[in-house]
């Protein structure tokens, strides 16, 4: 009998290890996938795919997706391009959490969501030349290469009819920073 | 817990019952009001139906980067769908996004999916934008036809116990309760952006107030006023000067002319916290004439000098926690009709796809500097005010959305609020409960942008 016991403690410990081991946090979907679309395993992400903690996302040539994380934020990926989320922690009661993207290669917009709304400093979007904190707004992210990115600030604009605050986007390249208060502004991050 | 509620409503004032009602309103039928969850739009974000009704939904409650990302997201998928991209179009010119706007719309142009009539609008959009683009400081006019219809349930404001007194001896007190007013009116606004935080603009009109059964509280009421408003960083500053002058119908109660100078200004904490302040002075001076000589009418002239300072606070995206406080000095030439007050207003406004609710409730103590012998030689009057209401307004498009192809511009807007105040005064005659209830639609033509 006790080896019986023994057997299913084990057997109990190992299912639980193995859902702790095995199993990845849901963050998002692609939310609209358009053309040739893989992640890091190379399996084909289309409309509707769910998208993982740590899950690095490639967009291939002729080819665009949005993905949609837990809070709202919006990533609209463009072709050849090629993101990692690596770090999303997320509480939908609070809206309280903190994202990390790195931008690897390509054009990435982002429209904010709940945890920027929060705090601003929660989100954090790195490029290989810098990094980008979003304060309430729309951006976009063009990395051409391990040199060079360059970040617009999209809206809302100042003369915005639906009472928006204007956002704000904080640029570095790790050693000086700017911000760009002025929609249609642009940063150029040189490495 | 539901049925104790219900008993101890039963016990409590009216006013009470219905803010409490309204609160119970408001917070219960949330899930109903927001149909659409966005888990369900995570399940299947590529519906054509699902999400467009979903974007609907959330520019209607305000969340119009969450409108933006779906509308984008549908263009993705139903590329060759020219209505999502005329709607997509609108969010993004309400947004000021031009850059993004210009680059879509130059887009399109190119795509052989689009129709002639589509080309129009884009052409017409596109030199809009071009417009705005000019750095130069433009002129903008518009005109506003109102009409307001009130039902008063104490117009004269009869006292609570119906007494009243006059020169220290309790007599009865009569007069009219249930009465409707009507009031027509237009005005007409001119301004200029002088630049990208700044504008002045100067506004001028005519009331017509009737009234239903009697003819005393008619009057025309002419009005202006010169505002100037000023973005400094976090600050949004807002003096302004202006003048009322009622043309009263009947020819007991004097006219007058009343002109004053103030500002209300707001200072952003962050992106959902405020602070607003403002003060103002006024003088109202009352027109002597032979009618009403007798009458001692210069004793109502007086100058008013208040000031308030207020928190907002607002929480996902449509819900707005207000609280004002405020003080008044009253200087007249009569000793009793002047005071000093203290006032403190607390409301709540919730964006719904219809409108704005907007609930409040304000609590007033005015203490008079004299006494006024002809009511009651011994006694300092002292009045304690509650004042509650409750206001829906909004454009009539969200309220029937078909209007939309009759005014597209959304330029016609409704209001409907219920009033409750009661006033508790050591004088018989100025203890009161007033109740009103008023419709307001005004129709905007814009003249020149």
């Amino acid at each position: 009998m006790n080896n019986f016991k023994t057997f299913i403690f084990v057997l109990v410990i190992l299912t639980l290890f193995k859902s702790y081991a095995f199993s990845k946090d849901f963050i998002g979907v692609i939310s609209a996938g358009i053309g040739e679309i893989i992640n890091q395993d190379s399996e084909k992400l289309t409309t509707g795919s769910k998208i993982y903690y740590g899950d690095t996302i490639i967009v291939k040539e002729k080819s665009n997706a949005q993905i949609l994380l837990l809070d709202e934020t919006a990533l609209t990926v463009g072709e050849k391009s090629e993101l990692t989320i690596d770090d999303f922690v997320y509480d939908p009661k609070s809206k309280v959490g903190k994202i990390v993207s790195n931008i690897k290669v390509g054009t990435v917009r982002i429209i904010t969501g709940e945890i920027s709304k929060q705090n601003p400093d929660n989100l954090e979007v790195n490029v290989p030349s810098g990094s980008i904190g979003a304060r309430g707004t729309e951006f976009a992210v063009v990395t051409e290469s391990d040199e060079k990115s360059t970040i617009v600030l999209l809206g809302p604009g100042k003369k915005n009819s639906l009472g928006m605050i204007p956002g704000i986007l904080n640029v570095s390249d790790g050693f000086n920073s700017v911000n760009i208060t002025t929609p249609g502004f642009q940063s150029v991050i040189f490495k | 817990m539901t049925l104790d509620l219900i008993l101890n409503l039963r016990k409590m004032k009216n006013h009470y019952k219905k803010i409490i009602f309204f609160f119970f309103v408001i917070f219960y039928t949330q899930p109903l009001l927001a149909e659409i969850t966005f888990e369900e739009i995570l399940e299947d974000p590529a519906d054509l139906e699902l999400n467009l009704n979903y974007a609907k939904e959330q520019e209607g409650l305000g969340r119009y980067k969450t409108t933006l990302s779906t509308l984008e997201r549908l263009n993705m998928l139903y590329p060759v769908n020219t209505d999502l991209k005329l709607y997509l179009i609108s969010i993004l010119l309400k947004l000021d996004s031009a850059a993004k706007l210009q680059l879509m719309l130059e887009t399109m142009m190119q795509d052989p999916n689009t129709t002639d009539e589509t080309r129009k609008y884009i052409e017409k959009t596109l030199a809009t934008i071009r417009k705005q683009s000019e750095p130069k400081g433009r002129w903008f006019a518009f005109a506003d036809l109102n009409y307001m219809q009130t039902d008063h349930s104490n117009i004269d404001g009869i006292s609570k116990s119906r007494t009243l007194f006059g020169t220290n001896a309790e007599g009865s007190m009569d007069g009219m309760e249930y009465d409707k007013t009507y009031s027509r009116g237009t005005s007409i606004t001119v301004g200029k952006n002088l630049d990208s935080t700044s504008a002045v603009s100067f506004n001028t009109g005519i009331n017509i107030n009737t009234q239903n059964k009697a003819p005393e509280g008619e009057n025309d009421l002419s009005f202006g006023s010169l505002t100037y408003s000023k973005i400094l960083d976090k600050h949004f500053l807002m003096p302004y000067m202006f003048f009322s002058r009622p043309n009263q119908r009947h020819s007991t109660p004097a006219d007058s002319l009343t002109k004053g100078i103030g500002f209300n200004n707001t200072y952003s904490l962050n992106n959902t916290t405020n602070i607003t302040y403002g003060s103002s002075y006024s003088s109202t001076i009352f027109n002597v004439k032979a009618s009403n000589r007798e009458a001692n009418v210069t004793n109502g002239n007086n100058e008013i000098y208040s000031s308030n300072i207020g928190y907002n606070y607002s929480f996902s995206d449509i819900n707005l926690i207000s609280l004002r406080a405020s003080a008044i000095k009253k200087i007249a030439q009569a000793d009793y009709n002047a005071y000093v007050g203290h006032g403190l207003n607390i409301g709540y406004t919730r964006i719904l796809p219809f409108g704005n609710l907007k609930i409040e409730t304000t609590f007033q103590q005015n203490i008079f500097d004299a006494k006024n012998s002809f009511i009651h030689s011994l006694i300092d009057r002292r009045d304690d005010i509650e004042t509650s209401q409750i206001q829906l307004s909004g454009r009539i498009n969200q309220l029937i959305p078909f209007l939309e192809k009759i005014d597209p511009k959304s330029q016609f807007f409704y209001n409907f609020k219920y009033t409750q105040s009661e006033s508790n005064s050591t004088l018989l005659q100025n203890s009161a409960i007033r109740e009103t209830a008023s419709f307001n639609i005004t129709k905007r033509f814009s003249l020149y942008e």
